[in-house]
């Protein structure tokens, strides 16, 4: 049986093979690790660790760890924007449990913390984020363990409330070396039927026809018709903008490791180059990432180690606009001659047909010119200590230190169309950013671990964590360039430079401990405690004290469990706290200099924020329940009903601006989150020549706004927070139709009556719709059959809506290409129609009414992978030990309830550039 | 023995503790820190200044103009908030213009003002120098005048005239005093309570600059001085006073109002015909002999400039009924017509059309140099004719009234004093013709819609006028008493903070009408 740290015998000599965790069967082997040295059997831990082995996540896409999770874990939803044709993501464990502070889950790769960026991953003082979480090569990874509960988090304290995800990277093992060799090598390209769906020209022109003569305008002052200065027919013209802006996409990737080692020492080496281009055109990526461990035992009593990794990113950015979409079908992207296209001709008068020169933005010529990148450097070292004084008792010392440098210039280029028509005599921009972040840490601790004759066992940790930040950015610019060549600042024009640079520092200590005793194998009992102290606090609340306890009965193993084909039923029940401290805030209050504080040309200087001496944590006290489950040693359930209460929620409040004119980070309520969490893995045939396994993930979260301090205001554009409703509770006017006799537009008032004006003051609070699912998760099933391997992973959301903003009334016909459904509007009296009269004067039906509400259920192909291993005696004799063949697939297919080709659906707007599905071919080789 | 050591080295660890946790405030201005040098404490106050320019030239004076009857407007090139203004459809929820902006501008100058009145009054005892004493007592002085500034105005543009009310019970402003913290909830005093408060920080800005005198004599030029103002660019002594003979008219304390205005008047000369103009178009090389404070836009591009510039897309200009106040001879008229420039465009060259130009832009220097006419928030003139109207309510003859309204005229117009000749039968006459001398003198530069406000009359706009008009609704005019004669607290501080009541008449955020008796 595979398990996670035993050697097994593979062709004719012993090695190392990194083993799966499967499912119930292997559970007495099963080690998981929640950091400080602590390292549990899957049936002796107490608390909620979900581990995540390599063999699951290979198959990812490999530009980041952070999506790399999506569908596997419950409770985590992994939610990806990439609206500015770039991917960002946030991970969500258990829903929103702040409303300012950060959301995210806190990363700790080989127990050292990462630096992910601010609370909402942004890395300040660059213009775009490449998050610090691509800078790890994936097929580094050994396992991911996601800790969600009290009992695995409070040893993280400050900063575990949303949840910490602990990634340990592969290591040398005893025994004979080994190397691995693998090529990837894939295109993708973005899935049109997951873009907005608009019309094609000559639908449009019959629209906007429409449009502008139900505005009252003559139709002979239609603003497009055929005008010889154009240069073309708007008539004759059907742009498909699509191309322009999307392209096919490529990627390799070529990783080569080696491990090996004797009793005294132990080496691992790894080096990957991993190259995107991405389908958004104007994006790429390049990385090269270095992996070096290195562990030596000086003696019995005493071992070191070090570990050092390195990753050299260059990524090529171009944040696009998102509405390239709505360009008019009639325009084109260049001039007759090839020349980018910098005007339009036509009407702008309401009455009279009479083309004028219009400035038109394709930013193509941006995209092109243009010039904007980032060098990232990432590099880390840990030493190791470890002493063991006598048997089961060990001090360890582990010493990191990392250091990200990010280089970003941006240069615009003399030769876009907007410098070439600018009347300004500087012309072109430069600008150059560079940011450095520092971090060292330190932490030593104390571990006991020991069985007392055969059935006390004993499992202790006490230590101390220290950490010290440094946050480092400059930044300077200027224009004026003679040409696209000297684009360094230095070149610019002298008046036009200028230069900023900040400094950001912080400080953390804390002192931990952590008491297991397990009787028998059959009872548990945990303690935590940290108790932690952050230099961003006041004196009042630097210092705060978090502790967990959670007890586990193994029911299966006591002497009276007598039913055999239930060989696994045991109990866990956690309680405790953690905090979050991720907020960006002072205690203390700030006076700037700045020239906007300038009095006569002499210095001067205002308040720009406000002391905010009572600022303390969040705290969330989080309770957790598990039954695990295992029957006839094929099927596995654990079910896991949680509730987590967040106090002194930390939010970005508005105070009276006789106090303070901006918003100032504030204790303001208590938030809750509820929910349930079921994870069922089966081995459904397993005969020796084929094997299915199933594993199914699931879990509904309810968030709710307990408590919300009475002068706290909570409405937003569209949602409000309320006391016993979830948060962002979806806040609209609610549509009444369209009027089957006049087409006009109808909403209900906030007393419920019918009328024909629209008025924010009727918003009301929409407690049916929900934001956040009814259930979300992944079901992956694995197919083996001799030598081939089929996996197919899915992922899921039922229950949420969105409020996803698109006009359909005709309001902007005549500027922007209108989505299909406006097909579906008012002609004549009797018509039942979706949208009003089509005309330019409707005002806003789209916006803050529950019209726009869309459910997202959705299901995802999110992984197919195909994979062969090549016979044995194939390779007889290459010195090749195994090679596989692989054809892998990422975001294949997206479906929605309600997606069709006739309108827009959920389908259109999960990604907002387009879902991206990749086809890549690899082959493997170990030796 | 053994408890001792523990003790140690618990005391050690905590020290330990604070080391571990210590970080270098770098890179950060705490408040206290940086007002506790001198330099800091200069810095804010050129700061404190600055947050009056911006005030100013950002809304006050526009807010104190446009509902008013003397300015029309282009309905093409007005932003959404100078519409609303002019045709009286602001309400509560139009937060990104005038209800918010003057509140958050007038006490971003407060929270200035009360941080140097407290932290420069603790510096005192570390800066003990005769001349250190004198320059923060003069910081001292300077907070306390803006202090009573802000809440002046703040008062005027949301509490109603201050007589509106026999005893002067309707809702004024917060009056703060201090730095307040998060805890704090102000809430609104009576404009009675208000104008008592500004009162005593003008009196407490004399005394802190006479002590400041008294510190260190020998500092002539810096603004201390009874007698002379040498910087019109910063507060002064005698800006107290004149601020303080302002405040007294709006009080209708004729005695005072007359009294301090006189103060001023014998200290500071009007400017001479010759340089008036100038001293509104080219103020870099003419600050005005008349200057009692003005603020100094060196550096500042502003809204108030673009919202006049002739040449540019200008919303306001002056109306057309204004040019009947002024005879053909008065120099005043210059500054409401504009004549192209050699700089300017060639479809302007050779042409003159009305526009206020008082806050024009230089055309002839470079562009960073390039800066507007430096704001008047007080100069002399003004108080000839707080003293005329102090005067002609009886607190001194009819004829020593009128004679200072001729000292304008006569300068104005380029004749003896005498040649004057004003037309009244009785102090009402008299009050009259001083009304429409305010207006020659000063429009445009603050005063006239809370000039119309605090004598309790209405607003009625000429016939030119492009304030909107239908069956239904007209702005052409806005009759006193009228909740619209203060502008509604804005919506986002109503919803941060329970305890400020909004201003009667107008439509809360949350669509209901607000009622009141006012």
């Amino acid at each position: 049986m595979d398990s996670q740290e035993s050697p097994v015998k593979a062709g004719s000599s012993d090695v190392i093979i990194n083993a799966t965790l499967r499912s119930s069967n292997e559970l007495e082997e099963a080690v998981i690790s929640v950091g400080y040295g602590l390292k549990q059997k899957r049936e002796d831990m107490v608390g909620s660790a979900y581990q995540v082995s390599s063999e699951e996540i290979k198959d990812r896409p490999a530009a980041r760890i952070d999506n790399l999770l999506a569908g596997l874990v419950p409770g985590m939803n992994v939610l990806e924007d990439n609206s500015s044709g770039r991917t960002s993501v946030k991970i969500r464990i258990r829903g929103d449990g702040t409303l300012s502070a950060s959301n995210e889950p806190l990363w700790i790769i080989d127990g050292v913390e990462v630096y992910t960026g601010s609370k909402t991953n942004s890395f300040s003082g660059t213009s775009s984020t490449v998050s610090p979480l691509s800078y790890l090569n994936p097929d580094d990874i050994e396992s991911m363990t996601v800790l969600k509960d009290a009992a695995t988090t409070a040893l993280y304290g400050a900063d575990g409330a949303r949840g910490v995800i602990l990634v340990t990277t592969r290591k040398a093992r005893e025994g004979q070396p080994s190397y691995n060799f693998s090529v990837k090598y894939g295109a993708s390209w973005v899935d049109r039927s997951t873009l907005q769906r608009f019309m094609g020209a000559s639908d449009w022109l019959a629209v906007s026809k429409e449009a502008w003569a139900n505005a009252g305008h003559p139709a002979a002052a239609y603003p497009f018709l055929d005008n010889d200065r154009q240069g073309y027919k708007y008539s004759e013209m059907d742009t498909d903008w699509f191309p322009y802006y999307n392209g096919v996409g490529q990627t390799l990737q070529a990783n080569f490791s080696a491990a090996g080692g004797t009793k005294k020492m132990r080496s691992y080496f790894s080096m990957s180059y991993y190259g995107n281009k991405s389908p958004f055109i104007g994006n790429s990526d390049q990385r090269i990432s270095l992996n070096f461990k290195n562990n030596y035992h000086f003696s019995d009593r005493f071992e070191a180690g070090i570990n050092l990794s390195g990753a050299f990113l260059r990524s090529n950015t171009y944040s696009r606009s998102s509405f390239w979409d709505e360009h008019l079908p009639i325009f084109t992207p260049y001039n007759p001659d090839g020349s980018y296209r910098a005007y339009n001709w036509y009407s702008t008068d309401n009455n009279v047909f009479e083309p004028v020169q219009k400035r038109f933005f394709s930013y193509l010529d941006e995209r092109d010119l243009n010039e904007s990148y980032q060098n990232n450097v990432n590099a880390q070292a840990t030493v190791s200590l470890v002493w063991k004084p006598f048997d089961g008792f060990s001090v360890s010392s582990e010493t990191s230190g990392a250091v990200i440098n990010v280089y970003n210039p941006s240069y615009t280029s003399i030769n876009t169309i907007a410098n070439q028509l600018s009347s300004s005599t500087t012309k072109g921009y430069s600008d150059r950013r560079s940011v450095f972040d520092y971090r060292i840490s330190e932490k030593l601790h104390v571990n006991y671990d020991h069985t007392f004759a055969g059935k006390h066992k004993v499992s202790a940790v006490l230590g101390v964590d220290w950490r010290s930040s440094k946050h480092v950015n400059s930044e300077i610019y200027g224009s004026g360039f003679a040409n696209d060549n000297l684009r360094e600042v230095s070149f610019s024009d002298e008046s036009t430079r200028k230069g900023y640079s900040g400094i950001t520092l912080n400080k953390s200590l804390s002192y931990l401990g952590s008491l297991q005793y397990n009787y028998d194998k059959r009872y548990a009992i945990l303690y935590n405690f940290r108790r932690q102290g952050n230099s961003d606090f006041s004196e009042y609340s630097r210092w705060e004290f978090f502790q967990s306890v959670g007890v586990r009965w193994n029911v299966h193993r006591e002497h009276f469990w007598n039913v055999p084909w239930l060989n696994e039923l045991s109990l866990e029940l956690t309680y405790g706290t953690t905090g979050n401290s991720r907020t960006d805030s002072t205690a203390y209050g700030n006076y700037s200099i700045s020239s906007g504080n300038y009095y006569g040309g002499a210095t001067g200087a205002n308040q720009s924020s406000i002391p905010n001496a009572g600022l303390s944590w969040e705290r969330t006290y989080k309770t957790n329940a598990r039954l695990n489950v295992g029957f006839l040693k094929r099927f596995h359930l654990t079910i896991e009903p949680y509730r987590e209460v967040t106090t002194d929620v930390l939010y970005k409040a508005r105070l009276s601006s006789v106090v303070t004119t901006g918003t100032l980070m504030r204790n303001i309520g208590t938030i809750s989150n509820t929910g349930i969490e079921i994870l069922f893995e089966s081995v459904n045939i397993d005969n020796g020549n084929f094997r299915w396994t199933t594993s199914f993930n699931g879990a509904h979260d309810r968030n709710m706004v307990e408590k919300l301090n009475g002068d706290a205001y909570t409405g937003f554009f569209d949602y409000i927070w309320i006391e016993g409703q979830p948060k962002d509770a979806f806040w609209l006017v609610k549509w009444a139709g369209v009027d089957p006799v006049s087409g006009a537009p109808m909403w209900y008032d906030r007393n419920g009556d019918l009328t024909y004006s629209f008025n924010y003051a009727d918003r009301v609070f929409m407690p049916q719709y929900s934001k956040y699912p009814v259930l979300f998760g992944g079901l992956n099933n694995s197919f083996e059959y001799k030598r081939l391997t089929l996996n197919i992973q899915l992922t899921y959301s039922f229950g949420a809506w969105d409020y996803i903003l698109f006009e359909s009334d005709g309001s902007d016909a005549i500027e922007d290409n209108q989505p299909l459904e406006s097909m579906n509007h008012w002609r004549k009296p009797g018509d039942i129609a979706l949208n009003p009269k089509f005309s330019l004067n409707n005002s806003l039906t789209a916006y803050n009414t529950d019209r726009q509400l869309m459910r997202t259920d959705n299901i995802e192909l999110y992984t197919l992978s195909l994979g062969y291993k090549l016979p044995d005696r194939w390779l007889k004799g290459t010195g090749i030990r195994t090679c596989q063949l692989s054809v892998i697939g990422n975001h294949l297919y997206l479906w929605t309830p309600a997606q069709s080709r006739f309108h827009n659906s959920y389908k259109n707007f999960k990604y907002s550039s387009g879902m991206t599905p990749s086809v890549q071919a690899q082959v493997s080789l170990s030796f | 023995m053994a408890a001792l050591a523990a003790v140690a080295c618990l005391w050690g660890c905590a020290k330990l503790e604070e080391k571990l946790l210590y970080v270098q405030p770098i890179g950060k201005n705490t408040t206290a820190a940086f007002l506790s040098t001198m330099d800091g404490i200069q810095m804010a106050s050129e700061g404190m200044h600055r947050q009056v320019l911006e005030f100013y030239h950002d809304s006050f004076i526009k807010y104190a103009e446009v509902p008013a009857d003397l300015l029309n407007v282009n309905s093409l090139y007005l932003d959404e908030g100078d519409r609303l203004l002019y045709n009286y459809q602001l309400e509560s929820d139009h937060v990104s213009t005038y209800p918010r902006n003057v509140w958050v501008g007038g006490w971003d100058i407060v929270t200035a003002a009360n941080n140097l009145i407290n932290y420069a009054d603790k510096a005192k005892a570390t800066y003990t120098t005769a001349a250190n004493q004198a320059l923060l007592d003069k910081i001292v002085a300077q907070a306390y005048f803006c202090r009573a500034l802000a809440h002046f105005d703040l008062c005027r543009a949301y509490g109603q005239p201050y007589s509106y009310k026999p005893d002067h019970s309707q809702l004024g402003v917060p009056v703060v005093t201090r730095a307040l913290t998060l805890s704090d909830h102000p809430y609104r005093e009576t404009v009675g309570k208000v104008y008592e408060q500004v009162v005593s920080d003008l009196n407490s800005a004399l005394e802190r600059f006479e002590a400041s005198a008294q510190a260190n004599p020998s500092a002539a030029s810096s603004n201390v001085q009874k007698d002379a103002i040498s910087d019109p660019y910063h507060v002064s002594y005698i800006a107290c006073e004149a601020l303080l003979a302002r405040v007294c008219l709006y009080m209708e304390d004729w005695q005072q109002a007359a009294k301090h205005a006189k103060s001023v008047m014998d200290k500071v000369s009007l400017s001479p015909r010759s340089e008036y103009v100038d001293m509104f178009r080219s103020s870099q090389e003419n600050k005005g002999r008349e200057s009692i404070f003005r603020l100094n836009c060196y550096g500042v591009t502003f809204a108030l400039a673009k919202d006049f510039d002739p040449t540019g897309t200008n919303g306001f200009f002056p109306d057309a009924s204004l040019q009947e106040y002024y005879e053909a001879d008065d120099i005043r008229r210059e500054l409401l017509t504009y004549t192209a420039a050699a700089g300017d465009p060639e479809a302007y060259q050779g042409k003159s059309w009305p526009a206020v130009c008082k806050y024009l832009y230089y055309k002839s220097i470079s562009e960073t140099e390039r800066r507007v006419c430096d704001l008047f928030v007080l100069r002399v003139s003004e108080m000839y004719l707080i003293h005329a109207e102090a005067l002609a309510h009886g607190e001194g003859s009819l004829s020593d009234a009128a004679d200072d309204i001729a000292a304008l005229q006569a300068r104005a117009r380029g004749i003896e004093k005498d040649a004057v000749k004003l037309d009244y039968g009785s102090a009402e006459d008299l009050l009259g013709i001083i009304a429409k001398e305010r207006v020659r003198e000063l429009c445009f530069e603050g005063h006239r819609f809370f000039d119309l406000g605090r004598r309790g009359e209405s607003v009625i706009r000429s016939s030119t006028s492009n304030a909107e008009h239908t069956d239904e609704f007209s702005a052409l005019r806005l009759d006193y008493p009228n909740y619209r004669f203060v502008l509604p607290i804005d919506r986002m501080e109503l919803q941060s903070n329970l305890e400020m009541k909004p201003n009667p008449g107008y439509v809360s955020y949350d669509g209901t009408y607000i009622d009141g008796e006012e």
